[in-house]
């Protein structure tokens, strides 16, 4: 009883230290935190994530001929912006964005921590990339640090379309994680290997997907006379746990 | 001995901060509480608490919160219970683990969850190994 009587006043006085930090304290202490363990936590992930340089022959075949695929769907999207330049005699130019780099410093699931925050001028809702490889979007931004959703996480939802027949349709997450180009009308033509670009969802405030950032590309399809739409199994062309850095398009 | 736990403890902070969810730092602090029994934990739990929200990006305070539960509840029923057990390192760790991948918000909780509990039994098993010897 004695025991239980000496370890009560410290537990409440360091509850109570704790709530008062929960509801008082919490930029601040957040943004000093983060200025001494942010370092430290950039050079516990460099250490634990295996070095680009060891990659076996499969792997290294297997990047080259993702970055072949990107190349290609990239040449698809110039060869039909040529086409309608061709048809209109005019075309319209992306806002001029500015890309930010930031340092991955932690991986968990369905998310990336990254080095930038609110200091940086970073806004939920911005858009992160790799080359033109879209990886997520910030949804949570302090001071110094940013947490980016993956594709990979449920919450995902936003219209894109395939970059070789036009095929419109939606780029959801399923629970374990998969991505799925779904409610793809089926007089619409989807081809396994085919990449997924988004459509483009910007807003007037410049919120939202730019156009024509690669999403990945279908590994299945899943087609049924008796549906209503069709539905695509998507793999992304990036292996997010062994990013190192990503861009945030900032608005 | 115990400057291994605290170091692992130490280690655990880093880890669940970058590369792992799971719960490591509840575990390291459920063995360490076992053994060492004493107020210095809650300054600890305290501590790895604010740690592991600045690296998760959680509001800071609220992992605190559970752990100083956590270790108060280990500490009010030691008494009560035979704490320093493998039945109890076992039950107590997955439901512990079980309660904290819920509360903030995890995925795949049952998996994470026995993982957790049979890495806190290993704990355990290497902690009595070597106070045996």
């Amino acid at each position: 009883m004695k025991r239980v009587k000496a370890v009560f006043p410290i537990f409440l006085i360091l509850l109570i230290l704790s709530l008062f930090i929960l509801f008082f304290f919490q930029n601040s202490l957040t943004a000093a935190l983060q200025t001494i363990t942010l370092p430290i936590q950039q050079w516990v992930f460099m250490a634990s994530v295996k070095p680009t340089g060891t990659l076996t022959p499969q792997q290294q075949l297997q990047q080259e001929n993702n970055q072949l695929r990107a190349q290609l769907a990239q040449m698809q999207e110039i060869k039909k912006d040529d086409q309608a330049l061709h048809d209109q005699f005019q075309t319209t130019s992306p806002a001029p964005q500015k890309l930010l780099p930031a340092d991955v410093i932690g991986f968990q699931q369905n998310s990336l921590l990254i080095d930038k925050g609110a200091v940086e001028a970073l806004h939920d809702g911005d858009v992160v990339v790799f080359k033109n490889n879209l990886v997520g979007k910030i949804t949570k931004v302090t001071p110094h640090i940013s947490q980016v959703t993956l594709l990979s996480d449920s919450s995902t939802s936003f219209t894109a379309q395939t970059a070789k027949t036009s095929a419109n349709g939606i780029v959801r997450a399923l629970d374990g994680g998969t991505i799925v180009l779904a409610n793809v009308v089926l007089s619409d033509k989807l081809e396994k290997n085919d990449i997924i670009v988004t459509k483009g969802d910007l807003d007037l405030r410049g919120n939202g997907y730019p156009p024509k950032l690669i999403v990945g590309k279908i590994v299945s399809i899943d087609k049924q006379a008796s549906s209503l739409f069709q539905a695509a199994k998507v793999e992304s062309l990036v292996d997010v746990s062994q990013l190192r850095m990503v861009f945030v398009i900032s608005q | 001995m115990v400057f291994f736990f605290l170091f692992l403890l130490i280690v655990s902070i880093f880890l669940e901060g970058t590369v792992t969810i799971l719960p490591l730092v509840l575990i390291c602090l459920f063995i360490l509480t076992i053994f060492m029994r004493n107020l210095f934990l809650f300054i600890l739990a305290f501590v790895a608490g604010m740690l592991l929200d600045v690296f998760a990006l959680r509001q800071v305070g609220q992992t605190s919160i559970f752990l100083l539960l956590i270790v108060f509840l280990l500490l009010l029923y030691q008494r009560k219970y035979e704490i320093n057990s493998y039945p109890f390192v076992l039950i107590s760790s997955f439901v512990g683990s079980l309660v904290f991948l819920l509360l903030f918000g995890y995925g795949n909780v049952i998996v994470l969850a026995v993982l957790s509990s049979v890495i806190g039994v290993v704990l355990f098993g290497i902690r009595r190994f070597f106070v045996a010897k």
